[in-house]
């Protein structure tokens, strides 16, 4: 454990920078004798693996995508857990009260890392994040939900993205591979259809496989 | 558990400590004067140690030095102690047998087991009454310390209606640095174990009668001179003789996290930086001490 002190006051920005790599499963909890006392916590990952902030055993989505900012919104600090990932600095960011909890963990995802001879202005111009998803899950045969772009850089145009286990269709981790192989088979073939020639693709599951926050019982929750 | 209506004078250790099995002590109606360690109570706990686990202690006199003095008036021999008249509670993994019976546990109040997450110390109309911030034999005399032993967890203190009675300025708290001695291989690593830069007393409700110290007010905080930290929160001021800040600023915290991997006692994340935007904040803070428990030394 490492208790930090901190002065957790409004719009407080924290950076926590790790001089080991951070673990892929950590707890956090403020605790301050005001309960106004907040901050927003962020922490730099070596890599983009897809992780999630949960609360109360629930995962708090990331805050939506925006084209504009070409980025997931930014926390403005409404509720604990609200958060979001920033690509290419590859940076978590969540938002914590006094008293709250909160997980960060790996979320069960095929992580995959597409490059396409575009330019940026060529690929937002042709419906952003948004028809990439549609593109990707019409390939796949997967629903679109289960698709989270986690960035978009230039270099000519990289997308990182991640397509998760479909909640709708009682899919778990293990379900993985097969959407994994089938997504491999497509772009080897040529069958990803993403507006724009392919310069490279990289892919990887991530599970989330660590130990399990717990309840006062041992049960994991 | 509860324990109430206890009495300790002048003893060499601390007059009154507690290592309870429990995930809720309360300490009651007690009186302490002029002891050589302040009295604390700690709870051991790893079961539950992601509950609260409550320190609540209410309704405790605690008087500084007495007329009896420690050494003998014709300058014969004596030995020249610190004193304090409390010192900062814990809750571990790990305590210790109800009657020690063997010398590496003493003394009572040393600590050596990882801590557990759930600490939280409430203290409840407690009375300060005659503190200087030296003892009449020249030694430090503080109302307030953080235990010696205290290397990796020292929960926040909330301390409501406390009455100070003539308490003078610098006798509040001494917080120590992190010793040197921390930092090796067997305990902390490359540098000491930050614990005790990094904790609060929290003050609401305070009454002061007689002496009224410059940070004399109903809420206060006391915080560690942490050189990454308290010189940049606004309202805190430096008190040398302390070696600790007085703040006036009801948002000061503390955020605790730790991994919760598999690997967690095996892989280090330390040293980590925790900066605040927009300051010059940069809080160097290492993981808990490496404790051995076996019974013969602390590794």
């Amino acid at each position: 454990m490492f208790p930090v002190i901190v002065h957790a006051t409004d719009a407080s920005v924290y950076d926590l920078e790790f001089t080991g790599s951070p673990a892929k499963k950590m707890r956090f909890k403020l605790i301050s004798q005001d309960a106004g006392s907040k901050m927003t916590i962020r922490i730099k990952y070596p890599s983009a693996e897809s992780r999630a902030i949960v609360k109360d055993g629930s995962i708090i989505e990331m805050n939506a995508w925006n084209e504009t900012q070409r980025g997931y919104g930014a926390v403005m600090q409404t509720t604990c857990g609200e958060n979001r990932y920033i690509g290419v600095t590859n940076i978590l960011e969540f938002y914590i009260t006094a008293g709250c909890e909160l997980f960060i963990q790996p979320r069960d995802a095929i992580q995959t890392m597409v490059r396409m001879e575009w330019t940026m202005n060529e690929f937002f111009d042709n419906g952003g994040t948004t028809s990439f998803i549609d593109k990707v899950a019409g390939s796949l045969g997967i629903h679109a939900s289960t698709i989270k772009v986690v960035g978009v850089y230039t270099g000519s145009v990289v997308v990182d993205y991640s397509i998760e286990p479909d909640k709708n269709l009682s899919q778990s981790a293990s379900d993985l591979q097969a959407i994994k192989d089938k997504q491999t088979k497509a772009y080897a073939t040529g069958n990803m259809s993403l507006g724009a020639p392919l310069l490279d693709v990289k892919v990887k599951i991530t599970e989330n496989k660590t130990k399990a926050p717990t309840n006062e019982n041992g049960t994991a929750i | 558990m509860e324990i109430s209506d206890f009495k300790a004078y002048k003893t060499y250790y601390t007059p009154f400590f507690s290592y309870g099995a429990t995930k809720k002590i309360v300490i009651k109606r007690m009186s302490f004067i002029d002891n050589r360690v302040g009295f604390t109570a700690n709870i051991v706990n790893k079961d539950e140690e992601y509950e609260d686990l409550l320190i609540e202690i209410n309704d405790i006199k605690i008087f500084g030095e007495s007329q009896s003095p420690d050494c003998p008036p014709n300058g014969g021999f004596c030995h020249l102690y610190h004193k304090s008249g409390m010192i900062s509670p814990s809750t571990t993994w790990v305590g210790k047998a109800m009657h020690i019976s063997m010398m590496s546990p003493l003394p009572p109040h040393k600590i050596k087991s990882i801590s557990s997450w759930g600490g939280k110390a409430v203290f409840n109309r407690l009375q300060f009454i005659n503190w200087n911030a030296t003892t009449t034999q020249g030694m430090l005399n503080h109302v307030f310390n953080i235990n010696s032993y205290q290397s990796d967890y020292a929960p926040m203190m909330e301390f409501h209606d406390t009455v100070f009675t003539n308490v003078s300025a610098d006798a509040m708290a001494y917080i120590y640095d992190p010793p040197q001695g921390w930092a090796n291989v067997k305990d902390c690593g490359n540098f000491p174990c930050t614990a005790p830069q990094n904790t609060i007393l929290s003050f609401k409700g305070t009454t002061f009668n007689g002496a009224q110290p410059s940070y004399a007010a109903s809420n206060f905080q006391v915080i560690p001179n942490n050189p990454g930290f308290s010189q940049y929160v606004p309202s805190c001021v430096k008190h040398e003789k302390m070696n600790a800040y007085t703040c006036q600023d009801d948002r000061l915290g503390m955020l605790i996290f730790e991994s919760e991997d598999d690997d967690t006692m095996d892989r280090s994340m330390q040293p980590i930086y925790s900066k605040k935007q927009g300051t010059g904040m940069s809080n160097k803070v290492n993981s808990f001490m490496d404790h051995v428990w076996d019974g013969f030394y602390s590794g």
